[in-house]
């Protein structure tokens, strides 16, 4: 999906964060060169056009576009509703360019124009761990990772050392997802981190680090003779915020499905990731990953399989 | 080490309050072979000495052969344990250990040695080795493959910044374990490890550098193609030079360049039986069985990151 915008002023697409150009119109006929194909959306920007003009640029547009919105940062337009009444498909004014236009909204214009559902909900940008406010919906990324220790391997430990292992497991998580992350949710054997959405990246390199990073965690960090069986998986989604602590009432699909994974299909030395996840990604880092079952209705990929030798 | 004034006459101070004359010789003749007080003082025998004038030339001596760190270990184990039954309790102890450390060298009870604190300093000797002495060491001989390809097809700037990045991370992982980098020669070089858990330690390097490696490859690598490094892993016992091209004329080392280049495929590291046979379990779990290459006997570490088919 491409943004066009019609206007004089380069400053008019510093509202948007999906990508946009800018076709600059110096006279009214200059429109004739716009060539819009059915999955671009074209702007006009009220400010750049006299009234006449502005009048003369949209009757142009409704036979050139098929999906057509007016920007209007000085809130000039009295009745926006005439404007969808001649087939606009959005319209903007001062206050919505503020909170700026994400790739999100123009789905939704997609969505309106042409009857197609595309699933997406509107959320609220990540504003900071200091300014989240409790019980409000927020996305995240999701980094569930689970000691994976049979019985038979929590004996030979010793109550002591196992005791001591989930302090160091839980002290190395909290050191490596430094300031970007949190550790949101531990009963000490597991643990549930969230970070911000955009650091899909950070969340997948700490995956992959504590896979590959097995013999000497085990053998230096935790003091033992055995690679420490871990289950990792990766997810975005969104739940309610709570403050670390307080978190045992909280209802979110998504934080019940990312527990389903661990519980029910990971397998230790495999990163496995929701569908949610690897679409946020670089596409050169879901090349790390194939596809592998569906579950719980997501579709779910898995990564490459760590062994240190085979003997 | 430098021994500054305050220092030395601490550790004079310390040896005549805390011991006779006799145990002051000793400690001396524990730490320099065949230590003669009278021969270094030129004193004749039938002069008794106080054990002030003792401790003096004994500290001396010390520094002056660059063993005043020796001398130091060898009270702390006096003083824990005492000498044939006896007690030896060594006064200003605890003050000595603390000069110390503001020189750069820290004290490691587990295994009675003062070690670089790598923080400030990493010498290619530790700070302790003594030009010509025989000492045992392990030692990772890296390469980085295919280096004139990467030169080829890449930026200058761009390989510049690419092994930057890989040497900056082999030099935390072998200064987090106390070896030093004898050479490196912009697409590769010798590390080596002297004190403590050699064994382990080197094979834990290796191990440590192949998987920063692969995330290197995955996260951080911005040539046109993915970074190969080889790693052999060997032991030998050989006089300490400062000197490289010294160094590289030993018999182990040579070994290792060829284990390294001959015998070690990519992003493999290779491990001499020397080194297998001291390794702990865990460790030798991780590498596969022996292979026998040309005169060698060697395990690898070839970790699989391969999709699982299951």
């Amino acid at each position: 999906m491409q943004i066009v915008i019609l206007g004089k002023y380069k400053k008019i697409t510093s509202f948007f964060t999906a990508h946009c150009s800018l076709f600059p119109i110096e006279n009214i006929s200059a429109i004739k060169k716009l060539k819009a194909d059915p999955d671009t959306i074209v702007y006009v920007d009220r400010l750049s056009f006299s009234h006449e003009n502005f009048n003369l640029v949209l009757k142009e547009l409704q036979t050139r576009a098929s999906l057509w919105g007016v920007i209007d940062p000085k809130n000039q337009i009295t009745d926006p509703a005439l404007l969808f009444f001649s087939g606009a498909a959005d319209y903007l004014n001062g206050q919505v360019l503020e909170k700026k236009i994400s790739e999100s909204r123009l789905q939704q214009i997609y969505s309106f124009k042409t009857g197609q559902n595309v699933e997406h909900i509107e959320l609220p940008e990540f504003p900071g761990w200091d300014k989240l406010i409790s019980r409000k919906e927020y996305p995240f990324i999701f980094l569930i990772i689970s000691l994976s220790i049979s019985e038979e391997l929590k004996k030979s430990f010793g109550e002591k050392r196992f005791e001591k292992i989930k302090e160091l497991f839980l002290n190395y998580l909290s050191y490596v997802i430094q300031d970007t992350g949190k550790l949101w949710m531990t009963d000490g054997t597991y643990a549930l981190l969230l970070f911000p959405p955009e650091h899909s990246e950070f969340a997948l390199r700490i995956a992959l680090q504590i896979i590959l990073n097995a013999i000497p965690l085990s053998y230096e960090y935790y003091k033992i003779q055995t690679i420490l069986p871990m289950t990792i998986a990766l997810h975005y989604g969104t739940t309610p915020w709570e403050k670390v602590g307080k978190t045992g009432n909280i209802i979110s699909a998504d934080i019940n499905f990312i527990h389903h994974i661990i519980k029910k299909i990971a397998k230790p030395g495999i990163v496995l990731a929701s569908e949610e996840f690897i679409k946020r990604i670089p596409e050169k880092y879901s090349a790390l990953f194939i596809k592998d079952k569906k579950f719980e209705g997501h579709d779910i990929f898995k990564s490459f399989n760590y062994k240190p030798s085979k003997k | 080490m430098r021994v500054r004034n305050a220092l030395r006459s601490l550790a004079i101070k310390s040896l005549y309050e805390s011991l006779d004359v006799r145990m002051i010789i000793h400690v001396a003749s524990q730490v320099i072979e065949n230590y003669d007080i009278y021969e270094r003082t030129g004193c004749p025998h039938n002069i008794p000495l106080t054990a002030q004038q003792t401790a003096r030339q004994v500290i001396d001596d010390c520094i002056a052969l660059d063993m005043f760190l020796d001398l130091l270990e060898y009270l702390i184990i006096l003083n824990s344990r005492g000498y044939m039954g006896r007690e030896f309790p060594i006064l200003y102890l605890d003050e000595m250990i603390k000069h110390i450390a503001a020189e750069g060298f820290l004290y490691n009870p587990e295994i009675n040695r003062f070690m670089e604190d790598t923080t400030k300093q990493a010498t290619i000797n530790w700070g302790r080795l003594h030009e010509g002495s025989n000492y045992s060491f392990t030692f990772l001989k890296i390469d980085i493959v295919r280096n004139s390809e990467h030169v080829r097809s890449n930026k200058k700037t761009d390989v510049e910044s690419a092994y930057r990045h890989i040497h900056a991370f082999i030099t935390n992982s072998f200064l987090k374990r106390d070896g030093r980098e004898w050479f490196w020669e912009g697409d590769g070089g010798l590390i080596a490890f002297f004190n403590g858990d050699i064994y382990n330690n080197a094979v834990l390097t290796g191990i440590d550098i192949i998987n920063k490696l692969n995330l290197f490859n995955i996260f951080d690598n911005i040539l046109q193609k993915p970074v190969s490094l080889r790693i052999s892993c060997h032991a030998g016992t050989f006089p300490f030079s400062s000197n490289a091209s010294v160094i590289r004329k030993y018999d182990p080392i040579r070994e290792a360049f060829e284990i390294e280049s001959k015998h070690t495929p990519e992003n493999v590291l290779s491990v001499t039986v020397n080194v297998y046979a001291r390794l702990d379990k865990l460790l030798t779990d991780s590498l596969t069985s022996s292979i026998q290459c040309d005169k060698w006997k060697l395990y690898y570490y070839k970790p699989s990151t391969e999709f699982s088919c299951k």
